[in-house]
């Protein structure tokens, strides 16, 4: 063979085989004993590793020890062979903040923290060790709930989902003795066009100074240049390579985009300009399964050189750190049973209950799926929504609530700010029949842009309450659908969930973190009996409540994500019992969170860390379980946490 | 005299005759019961696979004059099949509430549902009816 043929056929073969020693993407190792681990950050020499858990009101920042063998070659230079199985051991640093969600290394090796509970900026240097806040500075008026952030030599980027928006500055500077914060421009903007954000969840700065913005409500990576215009952006809705499922992260390095693929269960990588190169993750099936499989990844981060790659699992409590080596496993399987509407569903954070019915949310189809399930176990009758923009769909999914006085179903569409209501035909309960037939799309409320929606409650005469998680209040319609009064404003900091007490005639509310600031917050219930006098505290203390389903004697239950548990209050807040610890048996949940009671008394929880609906009596006497066979099958066989 | 005249406005304002439908078709109650929807088709046989368009009045169902603001989209789906059509419908506001919806096309035999979401301000509430093409 010729050598200009031979050439060029050696280095195609090379070009095939460099790049699956160069993948990033094999399995390192797992960092657990984290609460629910959001963000991460490596530093600029991929060193120091910090771990957002706001569950547990923290960042811890762990110091990476990598070991690097050396290597003669045939001329006498050395090359340093990167990074083999890192081992980890604690760096002295473990601060308390409540609610940390984003983080970011500087160059200069500054820890940047978003504080969402305190809306909050701070950072955090090796060299000092302590903690700066930047107490009275105007970045403070700027922020509003900030999540996300990234730091380069010359900008900080900020991310600010519930204002749809990515806040831009130059890189803070000394000057007079106080640190200033240079807005240089603002990205995004509510919507679904071209250069417009719909919650988003992360942000990258390029070596470029381009910034790469993961646009989770719209599926997609959106790419702007350091004065804020749009220049381009990829990705939609769908399980095939390229489109995407709720991205939760973004991260630069290398000459790379990595984005972390929540719904598909992936990291996908690209080129800087969006094209597509290779992906790594395998879903997660059986119960805290993990060592390379992923499950709902949320945050990223990639070590500069592109060697070092962390990702943290909430949904599993931890983060797992991936190397460079063999080709990652290429997963042709092309998850879509979460497009499959036969697929056992996840389980939502929200479901709703009554008159023989049991409403689940789905959240990564963007559908109810109601259910019969008066006198056997839950039969599946009809679906609502479905992904879009068409009244009577849904982008999203914070709120259900069911009157079964007129068989309707009110549901708080995020996505597409608005409130929808549905109407449901009759069942029979002896045999009910599938039917996309039997629900029908009845009315809507578009909110006003200020508004992102929350849980729903209602009241018995068509009236209901509505949660604005922007605003962190809650907003009152009555029985024609007109706002009559705002309630909660500068007294609620993280409301979960609402629930209308009818015997006591007043809106109980749980909110997780009591008194933005406190170092040690706690999470209380609250009631709001009179629309013109603030609210009264009927719980306190409690670690972090989530779900409240309220009895038919005014007596209520509220489930914890911290401590794994369902607590019983009478109606003046005294604690009657409690059960509940942190596994799959009978009495144990993982990270619960919505809570319903039925017309019988019986107390359904959902154990949304373990896709699965826990049923149970008024005493918290275990009745069954409904959900997918690997997380239910320990419960069915009575193992563990029996009561 | 300016008495008198704001009598007589006042009057013919009560006098003045309820809102009538001002064509024959179908009618139907929205889901709500807000309004009351007609609508008929030309041609009035609904073809298989070829374009045809719905004309639609909206009335208040407490027999007041539809607003100016009244807005309506109509869409038709096959919920068995789950989707709809493959085409989204221009609308054509005619005044009075009465709207002309062009270019829906049903694609399939089987059973459709029509769907006319009527706006009103911030709220939208849907009047549907079943159809079925052969």
């Amino acid at each position: 063979m010729r050598r200009s043929l031979l050439i060029p056929f050696a280095a195609a073969l090379v070009s095939l085989c460099a790049p699956a020693q160069e993948r990033l993407g094999a399995y390192a190792m797992t960092i657990e004993g984290l609460v629910h681990p959001t963000a991460v950050a490596l530093d600029e020499t991929g060193d120091l590793l910090a771990i957002a858990d706001p569950l547990a009101g923290k960042v811890v920042i762990q110091r990476i020890e990598r070991p690097v063998s050396l290597e003669v070659n045939p001329d006498g230079s050395i090359n340093a062979i990167p990074l083999m199985d890192p081992r980890l051991n604690r760096y002295p640093v473990t601060f308390n903040k409540r609610s940390p969600t984003g983080l970011a290394f500087s160059p200069f090796g500054r820890l940047w923290i978003t504080d969402s509970g305190a809306n909050k900026l701070c950072s955090h240097s090796k060299e000092t060790g302590g903690i700066e806040k930047y107490a009275g500075n105007e970045i403070h008026d700027l922020l509003h709930q900030p999540g996300s952030v990234d730091a380069s030599a010359r900008s900080l980027a900020i991310v600010e989902p519930m204002l749809h928006q990515v806040l831009l500055f130059a890189h803070p500077r000394n000057e007079g003795g106080g640190t200033r914060f240079e807005l240089r421009a603002r990205l995004g903007g509510r919507g679904t066009e071209s250069g417009e954000l719909l919650f988003p969840s992360d942000v990258a700065i390029a070596k470029d100074e381009r910034v790469y913005v993961c646009d989770r409500g719209n599926h997609r990576i959106q790419v702007f240049a350091p004065d804020g215009e749009f220049l381009f952006g990829w990705g939609d809705w769908g399980w095939a390579p390229g489109f995407f499922a709720d991205p939760t992260g973004v991260e630069t390095a290398a000459g790379r985009v990595y984005v972390t693929d929540s719904s598909n269960h992936r990291v996908q990588v690209f080129d800087l300009e969006g094209e597509w190169l290779y992906e790594w993750g395998l879903h997660a099936l059986e119960p805290r399964e993990g060592e390379g499989k992923l499950h709902y990844p949320g945050g990223l981060a990639v070590s500069k050189k592109g060697e070092l790659a962390a990702v943290a699992e909430a949904m599993d409590d931890r983060v797992q750190l991936f190397r460079l080596g063999a080709p990652p496993e290429r997963f042709s399987r092309l998850d879509r049973s979460w497009q499959d509407m036969t697929a056992s569903p996840h389980l939502g954070e929200t479901i709703a209950v009554g008159g023989g019915l049991l409403f689940l949310g789905e959240p990564e189809g963007n559908r109810v799926k109601p259910y019969e399930w008066s006198r056997y176990g839950p039969r599946q009758v009809s679906e609502l929504g479905g992904r879009g923009t068409a009244h009577g769909r849904l982008l999203g999914l914070t709120g259900m609530a069911y009157s079964s006085a007129d068989r309707s179903l009110l549901v708080a569409d995020p996505g597409n700010r608005r409130v929808q209501l549905y109407s449901l035909g009759p069942v029979d309960a002896e045999t009910p029949a599938f039917d996309l037939s039997l629900g029908r799309f009845v009315k809507g409320l578009r909110l006003p842009d200020s508004v992102e929606c929350g849980a729903i409650a209602r009241h018995g005469d068509g009236s209901f309450d509505l949660l604005d998680l922007r605003a962190r209040e809650i907003r009152r319609y009555d029985t024609d659908w007109k706002l009559v009064t705002t309630l909660g404003a500068w007294e609620l900091v993280n409301p979960i969930d609402i629930e209308w007490d009818p015997v006591g005639e007043r809106l109980l509310v749980t909110d997780a973190i009591a008194q933005a600031g406190w170092e040690n917050a706690f999470g209380r219930v609250l009631a709001f009996s009179d629309e013109r006098s603030g609210p009264t505290v009927v719980v306190d203390e409690l670690a972090y409540p989530a779900g409240l389903g309220v009895r038919a004697d005014g007596g209520f239950y509220v489930s914890d994500i911290l401590e794994h548990r369902v607590d019983r209050f009478d109606a003046g807040g005294k604690h009657l019992l409690g059960w509940g610890s942190k596994g799959l048996g009978r009495a144990q949940f993982f990270q619960p969170r919505d809570v319903e009671v039925d017309e019988e008394g019986r107390v359904l929880v959902v154990d949304h860390g373990n896709h699965r609906l826990m049923v149970f009596d008024e005493d918290g006497a275990f009745l069954e379980v409904f959900g997918p066979r690997l997380y239910t099958r320990e419960t069915r066989l009575g193992e563990g946490g029996d009561r | 005299m300016r008495s008198f005249l704001l009598c007589m406005v006042a009057f013919a304002a009560c006098a003045a005759p309820p809102p009538r439908f001002s064509f024959e078709g179908d009618e139907l109650p929205t889901n709500d019961a807000a309004w009351n929807v007609r609508w008929r088709t030309e041609p009035a046989e609904i073809p298989l696979n070829a374009p045809f368009q719905i004309e639609v009045q909206v009335l208040p169902a407490d027999g007041s004059h539809p607003p100016e603001s009244l807005s309506l989209e109509v869409d038709a789906a096959m919920p068995q099949h789950r989707h709809g059509m493959n085409r989204l419908p221009r609308m054509v506001p005619l005044g009075d509430g009465r709207f002309r919806a062009e270019g829906m096309l049903f694609h399939m035999e089987g059973q459709w549902e029509l769907y006319f979401d009527v706006t009103e301000g911030d709220l939208t509430e849907r009047g549907q009816t079943e159809v079925f093409l052969e």
